[in-house]
């Protein structure tokens, strides 16, 4: 659901307002079943969903019913043909999602280079049906299928699942579209047990994430997103200053939709998995993992590296390369996210094998060594977003070449860097790093405070209504669109 | 979180001086291992503290874990040190929810000299356990 869409709200109101009149009226008469509040959650996912996107509803529908009727039959079979059931389905939604999403990058990329290498023509373009356009949340729900089917073959409860709960697992409104990806074992029993119920504790809560999330995408997110110039290749100053610009979007953009829907599950009694930890407090690769898009890290982890290693541990450092470089051709059909996965990998690895032995000499000698854990690890991350944002290889090429030549660092190019900016637009950009910086250091207080969450501080009830108020007076005029939308 | 496998047998006949007593054992021995594997004092070691604070890596956490099995002759889920990522929550719910009494107990194979102890045959997890539960081979 695209939150920063005026219609999402529209829809659920319009959907709202006589569904709840009736409900009520239903419960006056005690003519309220409580299926019938499943129900109307069901009908309130699937009409915003297709308010979102019909096309991606289509593909959506008929993956529901498919797997719905498979791990039914999944769970009545046993051995083997349990396992049979279990490997068909997932290859289907798998077959689905690479349809979509990496068919044509392997026939107009792959292909190309082999055939190319080898001395023949390219192949000529695909013209399939939806070929150039990935449905919306097709990535996200296509994992959570297949979770879905791993972990109920794997879990001791055969029971048979109900329709509308299985509904309800894959289709809820507030992460369907864009996460967190959920699991069976947290999600499914909240589902089951779901009963619309608006009490004031849920809906204080609901509202600080709500708070939070908004003033992130709305005011940080999308004031930062206009500065971003992809083109910029020749100055070295500005392809870093722009990268961190990013990497302060991409986090805001993508936490802020995840803490609007935490709050809107949470205004419904349901708690989700809180997506992000304050990512940018960590002093460690390892730790960066822990805390960025927690939802799809654990996926890969538990469905990819674990899986693929069984007992083989000491090919652990080679599994783990290939998890990560799958989870950055996850992100997109593209070699720069291929190259982004691959690089955090081996970030990760040059930190075990390299990195230890330095940091421990380094810890003995400098007065700061978590500053500098912390700042090495921001560094890097900023640089890794280099790869991320940058889908035309030969221009991010040439962005590497500049980075690494000195002369790109000269002073004529940091006075060509700000006369780029007029005073403006210096002032806007000046007042979303001021807020930026405060939100990120406010994290890391909750941290240093080693408080329960790491938005602590910044879900206080005080703080909610001043983020809130701060969302209404600085929300960029023109919304940029969710940056995970396009996964 | 799903565990995977586990052979988790709560404990809940465990007197409350026992279970401080188990979990400071259990403490102790991870933080032996982390303090050998990450070439750290162990002195240094906060059980308070995130394990990723101290440069545990995944690779880090799966050997651990294979030890730790090693150690209580316990099959534990292969995310213990992600789902419980401080050395005082993992070692509390190894106490909590599994039966660890008798890799405990003074004297027992497994509780002299765990760290020098040569390494079990590696237990098959993942795709190649499910399939040979399935074939039974």
């Amino acid at each position: 659901m695209n939150f920063s869409d005026f219609s999402f709200w529209w829809v659920l109101l319009l959907f709202s307002i006589p569904f709840f009149t009736i409900r009520s009226l239903g419960k006056s008469m005690n003519l309220w079943w409580p299926i019938l509040d499943g129900i109307g959650l069901m009908a309130m996912s699937l009409i915003l969903f297709v308010n979102a996107s019909r096309s991606s509803f289509a593909i959506f529908i008929f993956e529901l019913i498919f797997n719905y009727a498979m791990v039914e039959l999944m769970l009545r079979r046993k051995g083997q043909a349990a396992v049979a059931i279990a490997t068909a389905v997932i290859a289907v939604d798998i077959a689905i999602l690479a349809y979509f999403k990496y068919l044509n990058f392997f026939v107009e990329d792959v292909l190309s280079l082999m055939l190319g290498s080898l001395g023949y023509a390219a192949p000529t373009k695909l013209n399939l049906p939806g070929m150039y356009s990935i449905p919306p949340g097709l990535s996200f729900y296509s994992f959570q299928m297949v979770a879905f089917v791993v972990d109920s073959f794997r879990s001791r409860d055969k029971k048979a699942i109900g329709f509308v709960d299985y509904v309800n697992f894959v289709s809820f409104f507030p992460q369907v579209v864009a996460g967190p990806i959920e699991r069976r074992s947290d999600f499914f029993p909240q589902i089951e047990a779901f009963r619309f119920k608006f009490s004031w504790s849920n809906l204080e809560a609901g509202f600080c994430w709500l708070s939070l999330g908004l003033f992130m995408k709305l005011v940080l997110a999308d004031n930062l997103a206009p500065y971003i110039q992809l083109e910029e290749s020749a100055n070295a100053w500005l392809l870093w200053f722009f990268a961190y610009l990013f990497t302060l979007r991409i986090y805001f953009d993508f936490a802020g939709y995840s803490f609007i829907a935490l709050g809107l599950a949470q205004i419904l009694g349901i708690r989700l998995t809180v997506n992000f930890l304050a990512p940018y407090t960590a002093q460690s690769i390892q730790e960066f993992w822990r805390r960025w898009h927690v939802t799809l890290s654990t996926w890969f982890r538990d469905y990819v590296f674990l899986p693929l290693m069984g007992s083989k541990k000491q090919w652990a450092p080679f599994f783990l390369l290939v998890t990560f470089t799958l989870s950055g051709f996850w992100h997109g059909a593209a070699w720069n996210f291929v190259l982004w996965g691959a690089y955090h990998g081996l970030l990760l690895l040059v930190l075990r094998y390299a990195g230890r032995p330095f940091h421990r000499f380094v810890g003995q000698h400098l007065f700061m060594p978590q500053f500098l854990s912390w700042a090495l690890t921001f560094g890097s991350v900023i640089l890794g977003c280099l790869f991320f944002m940058e889908s035309d290889i030969g221009r991010l090429g040439l962005k590497m070449q500049t980075l690494l030549n000195p002369l790109a660092y000269s002073l004529s190019n940091v006075s060509q860097a700000l006369s780029s900016f007029s005073a403006n637009e210096l002032f806007a950009l000046a007042l979303t790093l001021t807020l930026a910086t405060t939100v990120l250091l406010l994290e890391h207080m909750a941290v240093w405070q080693k408080r329960d969450c790491e938005y602590a501080i910044l879900r206080s009830p005080l703080m909610a209504r001043a983020l809130f108020g701060l969302t209404i007076l600085f929300a960029a005029n023109i919304p940029s669109k969710f940056i995970y939308f396009q996964f | 979180m799903q565990l995977q496998n586990s052979s988790s047998k709560p404990n809940p006949e465990l007197q409350p001086a026992d279970t401080a007593t188990s979990v400071k054992a259990i403490e102790a021995w991870l933080a032996t291992k982390l303090a050998k594997q990450l070439r750290l004092d162990v002195k240094t070691l906060s059980v308070h503290e995130p394990l990723t604070r101290y440069g545990l890596d995944s690779i880090d956490a799966v050997t651990l874990v294979g030890d730790l099995e090693d150690w209580l002759g316990l099959e534990l889920p292969s995310t213990l040190l992600w789902d419980y990522p401080t050395i005082e929550k993992a070692s509390q719910y190894l106490v909590k929810d599994f039966d660890i009494s008798a890799a405990l107990a003074p004297g027992s194979e497994s509780n002299s000299e765990q760290s020098d102890a040569p390494d079990a045959p590696a237990k098959t997890q993942g795709w190649g356990n499910l399939w040979r539960q399935i074939s039974g081979s």
